[in-house]
């Protein structure tokens, strides 16, 4: 996987070259973010090719965020309690399968450090699953870019941080919580440790009324980062959307965890 | 270039995904665990009635998702289902269903999904037109790979996907984007009728 991550950035460099819930924390560790606004990296296309494409501001409402990613012991709790997640028992419509095979078996982590890391090598489905237990919802794509944009606070440290992120090798096993400090709202590692599901994680791959043939929106690279992005410098930002944008639903990465969310969306 | 292309060699390296095995189709098996029909979520359709999915198997299924609103893309989906209607093999017309998902949980009504197949003179003895909670179209979109989101002007961004179901619910053939040819979703079609 250390090839992976550079031959993800070297590929988005290639790319790039021209360019109802209540809002009360239901769980301990989770934090409640205020209420604002945020622009996503990519602009909508306008509805024709000479007008200016709009920016689409979306409106935050307050709601809560887990402050760390989900752990493996909390997600082995879950499937105690949910046989049908367990890994013997998913069905290939729900995840493929390489779901959750850091574990040693159906209730049975790796060892005991793994207690303490992030869960990963789960599927869309296994995390909204989870979520919707605790009474909670996997954060919506602009929830869980508000969270890390932190009002605008250290931006460029954020984005530093998460340049050196992606540029490390994979390590074998993801880094235990804790290893950040926490942003301006109280979240911790939402860089450094895992990319996280979102529960639209590739709604921003669409583009209005698209008639590409692929489906999906070229205009988002090349021409696409210097036109259709917001900040053609927030090269983070484009990296996150390109990842989400290249999941599908029952994908189980090594890398890919996610964290749960809660109230207004 | 297009992104989905460049994107799926970014995946396969970062992922290293593999697919899942195909399922073997048994008559009187239980569904395949690669079936969509086993997502347990209950739809509604143009009449008012209470549809569980896997009550759609027992025959191939062309589906896709859209909204009645819609006036772009949709248009263009439903005429490349009704074309794959309209150029089915002589008499087997009955052996096919034809289902419209609508991403439109609060605007597309049993009443206006009916007057939306009226408008379009769908032959509702074999179309089907659906709708149900925000939860169970996310979770559909999920399975059937339609990336959508609601663009904040009352209507939706989506992807144009449309998709072959065997009579079990396994997704056999996706054709993608409403400049495709509708050929290979028709080809692949008839080899399940010849089955």
């Amino acid at each position: 996987m250390q090839q992976a991550r550079a031959s993800l950035v070297a590929a988005a460099l290639v790319v790039c070259a021209a360019a109802a819930f209540g809002a009360e924390p239901s769980r301990a560790g989770m934090v409640l973010l205020p209420a604002g606004s945020y622009t996503p990296f990519l602009r909508l296309k306008a509805p024709n090719a000479s007008a200016p494409a709009p920016l689409n501001v979306v409106t935050i409402g307050a709601f809560s965020l887990d402050v760390e990613p989900v752990t493996n012991a909390e997600f082995l709790d879950f499937v105690t309690a949910h046989p049908e997640w367990r890994r013997s028992r998913i069905k290939p419509l729900f995840a493929e399968d390489r779901y959750l095979r850091r574990w040693s078996g159906d209730l049975a982590l790796a060892d005991a450090e793994a207690r303490n890391e992030p869960v990963t090598n789960v599927s869309w489905f296994a995390a909204e699953a989870y979520c919707r237990a605790r009474g909670a919802r996997l954060p919506t794509t602009a929830q869980w870019e508000y969270a890390v944009a932190d009002g605008g606070r250290d931006r460029d440290g954020v984005r530093e941080r998460s340049l050196e992120w992606f540029a490390e090798p994979n390590p074998a096993r993801p880094p235990a919580l804790g290893s950040g400090s926490a942003n301006g709202y109280g979240v911790r590692d939402l860089i450094g440790l895992v990319w996280e599901w979102t529960l639209d994680f590739d709604a921003y791959a669409t583009a209005a009324e698209s008639r590409d043939p692929n489906g999906k929106d070229g205009a988002l690279v090349c021409g696409g980062a210097a036109a259709g992005a917001t900040d053609p410098t927030d090269y983070p930002g484009f990296m996150r959307f390109s990842m989400r944008a290249s999941l599908k639903a029952n994908y189980t990465a090594d890398n890919v965890g996610f964290r749960c969310a809660a109230g207004a969306s | 270039m297009k992104l989905r292309s460049m994107l799926a060699g970014v995946a396969l390296a970062l992922i290293a995904a593999s697919a899942p095995a195909g399922a073997q189709e048994h008559a009187g098996a239980p569904l395949p665990e690669t079936s969509l029909y086993n997502l347990d979520s209950k739809w509604v359709n143009q009449d008012g009635a209470r549809i569980a999915l896997s009550s759609l198997g027992g025959k191939p299924v062309v589906a896709a998702m859209g909204y009645a609103d819609c006036k772009d893309m949709c248009p263009a989906i439903v005429a490349d289902m009704m074309w794959i209607d309209k150029h089915l093999p002589p008499g087997t017309a009955s052996r096919v269903k034809f289902v419209f998902f609508t991403f439109d949980s609060v605007a597309d009504t049993p009443e206006r999904l009916r007057l939306y197949a009226d408008g379009h003179g769908l032959d509702l003895s074999r179309w089907m037109l659906l709708g149900a909670d925000d939860d169970a179209v996310r979770e559909l979109a999920a399975a059937l790979d339609v990336a959508y989101r609601a663009n904040g002007a009352g209507g939706f961004d989506h992807t144009a996907v449309i998709s072959l179901l065997d009579g079990k619910g396994d997704i056999v053939f996706q054709q993608r984007g409403t400049q495709a040819s509708s050929d290979e979703l028709l080809a692949t079609l008839k080899t399940l009728l010849e089955k």
